[in-house]
This record gives C-alpha cells, sequence and structure tokens, in this order.
C-alpha cells in the first residue's frame, strides 16, 4: 500500500465521519426538540420512555440521549453481536459456493437464491417456522448470497480452466485438489474477494433486515431502536461505524487485490 | 344456511375487508411507480457529473472518484433509517434513500463509459482535430445515455422495488395508510396465521413483477441489438 493509497484512505474516513456528524444537525431544530411531541415524527414507540427519577441523562454528541450511558460499549457490544452471527454466516456462504462452483452443483436451488429476495423469505420464515427463529437469520443470510457468491466464482473458474498455465500444468500431470486449489483458485481469489467486498453495504443491509425482524440483538436492532426513540447521537454513531465497517471491508480486499 | 361465493373474494381479503383483486394491483401500481422514478432518475444523475468531469482535467476527475469512493460504503438501509429519525416517513425521504443507494454504484458504471467512449478513435480524433469539451460531450458522450439507461433500468428496477419492500417493511419507507408491496407484507406477517393469503399473494405479486422485468430486458435487448442485415453478412 503507497503513501498516496493510504492518505486517500485517511481523508475519506475523516470526510465520512465529518459527513455522519455534520448532516443531522443541517436539520433546523436541536435534538430536544425533536425528541418532543411536537416534533411532527411519525414513528413513536411509546414503551421506551427516560426515567423520571435519578440524575438527569448527560447530553452529548457521546452519551445516549434516553438514557445518558456513554455510546461506545453499547455500540462495542452491538457490533460483537451483528458479528458473531453474520461473519460466520457470510464465510459458510462463500464456502459452499466454492465447493458447488468447483463441482459444477447447485442447478436450480443456485437459481432461487439468486433470484428469491430477502424480503419475500425472510416473513415466510419467521412466522411458519418459529422453532428455528435462532438460527433462521444464518441459515437465510448464507442462502441469500450463496447463489450470487456460486456464480461469480463459477464465471472465474471457467475462465481460469482455460488459462495457458493450468493447461501447462495439466500437461505436467497435475490433477484434482491440488491443481484446483494452487492453479485455478489462487489465481482468482482476489478477484472474486475484491468484488465481493464491493457488496460489503448489501451485506450488513441484509444482515440489519434480519435482525430487525428476528428481534436479534445487534447493529441492525440498535440503529432501529434509536431511531424509534429518536436518540439522534446513537444513530450517528451507529451509521457511523456500520460505514466504516463497510468501508474498511472494501478497502482492504481492494488492497490485497492489488 | 350457505351463501353464493363472490368471484371478488376468492383471493382473500385484507384486515380492512378490501379485496386482494383491487388491493394488489394498486399496491403493485405505486411501488412500480417509486420503482420506475428511481430508476430513470439515477442512471440521469449518475451520467452527468462523471460525463462533465471525464472532460475535466485529472485533479478534478481525481476529486470524482474520490466522492464515488465516500459514497460506496453507505448502507441504503441504515441512511433510511437515519433519515427517518429526523422526519416522518414519505415519499421524498423513499426516492432519496433508494437513489442514495443506487447513486454510486452507478456512477462507477458510467464513469467508466464514459472513459472507454473517449477512448476510442472516433473521440480521440475529435479532440485532436481541435473540438471542444462541450462538442465532445454534446456529439459523443449524450448520444450513449438511452443505451445506458435501457440497460440499466431492469436491474435498477428491481432494486429499488426490493429496497422499496424493505424499507416500507420496516416502517420507514411509504407514508403511513398508503398502500404498497412493503406495507402489504407488513401487513401479511402480521396477521399470516389468519390470513395466509396476503402475505402470499404480495410475495407472489413481488416476485412476478421482478420476473416480468427480466422478460422486459430480454425482450428489449432483442429488439434494441443490432441484428446484421444479409448485405453486411455478405
Amino acid at each position: 500500500m503507497t503513501l498516496a493509497s493510504v492518505a486517500r484512505t485517511l481523508s475519506l474516513l475523516f470526510a465520512l465521519a465529518v459527513l455522519s456528524f455534520v448532516w443531522p444537525h443541517l436539520i433546523p431544530g436541536d435534538w430536544q426538540l425533536l425528541m418532543g411531541e411536537g416534533s411532527g415524527i411519525s414513528v413513536v414507540n411509546t414503551s421506551v420512555k427516560p426515567a423520571i427519577t435519578g440524575p438527569p441523562p448527560q447530553v452529548s454528541s457521546l452519551h445516549t440521549l434516553i438514557s445518558g450511558q456513554s455510546i461506545f460499549p453499547i455500540l462495542a457490544h452491538a457490533l460483537g453481536a451483528t458479528l458473531l452471527w453474520s461473519l460466520p454466516a457470510l464465510g459458510t456462504a462463500f464456502f459452499i459456493a466454492l465447493i458447488t462452483a468447483a463441482l459444477s452443483w447447485g442447478g436450480l436451488l443456485v437459481r432461487l437464491s439468486a433470484a428469491l429476495p430477502l424480503i419475500v423469505l425472510a416473513p415466510w420464515i419467521y412466522v411458519f417456522a418459529p422453532g428455528w427463529v435462532s438460527f433462521a437469520p444464518f441459515a437465510l443470510l448464507a442462502f441469500h448470497w450463496w447463489g450470487p457468491w456460486h456464480r461469480l466464482i463459477a464465471e472465474r473458474l471457467v475462465h481460469s480452466h482455460h488459462a495457458p498455465f493450468v493447461q501447462a500444468a495439466q500437461a505436467r500431470g497435475i490433477h484434482g485438489w491440488n491443481l484446483f486449489w494452487r492453479y485455478r483458485w489462487l489465481p482468482v481469489a482476489p478477484a472474486c474477494l475484491a468484488q465481493i467486498s464491493t457488496q460489503a453495504g448489501h451485506v450488513l443491509s441484509g444482515s440489519v433486515l434480519l435482525e430487525i425482524l428476528f428481534r436479534r440483538p445487534g447493529l441492525g436492532s440498535l440503529i432501529f431502536d434509536s431511531v424509534l426513540r429518536r436518540d439522534l447521537p446513537l444513530v450517528q454513531w451507529s451509521l457511523l461505524t456500520a460505514t466504516f465497517l463497510a468501508f474498511g471491508v472494501q478497502r482492504l480486499a481492494s488492497g490485497h487485490s492489488r | 344456511m350457505s351463501y353464493p361465493l363472490e368471484f371478488s373474494l376468492t383471493a382473500g381479503h385484507d384486515v380492512f375487508g378490501r379485496t386482494l383483486y383491487s388491493l394488489l394491483p394498486h399496491a403493485a401500481l405505486r411501488s412500480g411507480a417509486i420503482a420506475t422514478a428511481v430508476a430513470l432518475l439515477t442512471p440521469v444523475i449518475a451520467a452527468t457529473l462523471p460525463m462533465f468531469l471525464s472532460l475535466m482535467p485529472r485533479r478534478a476527475r481525481a476529486i470524482a472518484l474520490w466522492l464515488q469512493d465516500l459514497l460506496l460504503p453507505l448502507p441504503s438501509i441504515m441512511i433510511s433509517l437515519t433519515l427517518a429519525a429526523i422526519t416522518r416517513p414519505g415519499y421524498g425521504i423513499l426516492l432519496l434513500a433508494l437513489g442514495l443507494g443506487a447513486l454510486p454504484a452507478q456512477m462507477r458504471y458510467t464513469l467508466a463509459r464514459t472513459q472507454e467512449i473517449l477512448e476510442q478513435e472516433f473521440a480521440l480524433q475529435s479532440r485532436a482535430l481541435g473540438a471542444t469539451p462541450w462538442r465532445v460531450l454534446r456529439t459523443h458522450l449524450l448520444p450513449a445515455l438511452p443505451g445506458w439507461m435501457r440497460a440499466q433500468f431492469p436491474h435498477l428496477f428491481g432494486a429499488a422495488l426490493i429496497g422499496e419492500a424493505i424499507l416500507s417493511f420496516l416502517g420507514v419507507g411509504a407514508p403511513i395508510g398508503e398502500d404498497t408491496l412493503g406495507t402489504l407484507l407488513l401487513q401479511g406477517k402480521e396477521y399470516a396465521w389468519e390470513a395466509p393469503w396476503i402475505l402470499a399473494g404480495t410475495s407472489v405479486t413481488l416476485l412476478a413483477l421482478l420476473g416480468l422485468m427480466g422478460l422486459v430486458r430480454r425482450v428489449a435487448n432483442y429488439f434494441f441489438t443490432p441484428h446484421p442485415t444479409p448485405s453486411a453478412k455478405l
């Protein structure tokens, strides 16, 4: 990674931080007024109310508006919870996609996975498979990304199959797993990972939807709950964290692909 | 005592007693209109900036790429949720959120295509012959815009339709009281055991719209792809 690319990444991170903190303040009115009943906001969660007794909550951009707690432990907990279930799901999807693409399996299931949107599948599983609720987000996220990633990897592998160095390796008597791993997969892996990393925002959006629907703790539920409570500092920090996460994944993968 | 079965009730009705035969087309039209607006507006906005910037000096182009990198990782659902935190759900917010979600990828695509055209011989020759940047834009880049829009429309329409359904399903998309496919999915989820036809009907309608757009793309590809004439074959 050159100095110029490091400087570019840092300037982008700085701009993202400024953007996520400045733009909500461009809306007329302040946070206290936004919390009030005259704000005209129609999404209201009446079950969450600030405590009547006790010390007044601290009002700053580093504390939640409702309880006055520091934002960072809450964010760290939510981020950890999201990564804990979504990363294994995405890893499983990628691993299965790699295997099915290598063996040319899948067929109709790949088509279904690529064609069925998460918003159509998720409510059915939520309603009609209540026993699966703890496992369903994992399975749904893995199934949702398996199809597109299978197609992407399969397309790259087809190109690598006809590459001269693969044919030369075959002529030298290299076959099977060794041929696949060293000569077909490893040369195309960085490009595949870079292409997948550009979908980081979409992947995160999918996990947010599943967290909200299945009421699973994580970054998605945190941002949704803070929106319902109109806890703007928490909303800002959650958005910033999610954006940094997607941005970090994207930069990391694009740096490795060079 | 038995009652004669009315045709309007054969597909069931929603929780307000409205028949799905009238409700689903209405919701599909509204969702389709939102998706169409996003699919038409986004490529125009996404094309305009890279087209102008590609003709400008290298530094300005670097700024465009920087802006593109800035916008690409923003998760659209989170932007919409944040917008919903500071304003009320509405069509404006919905269009803004869906547009912001689709814009960066479109800008990247348009910039790449613009660079491709500008590196072709006819564009290089016209610049070498003294054509101004505005003339190059008018004669070589702008005529390509309808083709790009045609190529991107089905993809953008599908993405916007799904995005609208997700945001309305979460309660931060369409205004409250307006029926779209997302709000019907939410209603179907709430009453899935009592009235499964709402969820089934809405899911089928959403998938049918997406399938229809795939069909439109294939038909458009067939009609708009230039086929070789008999004389060209010779």
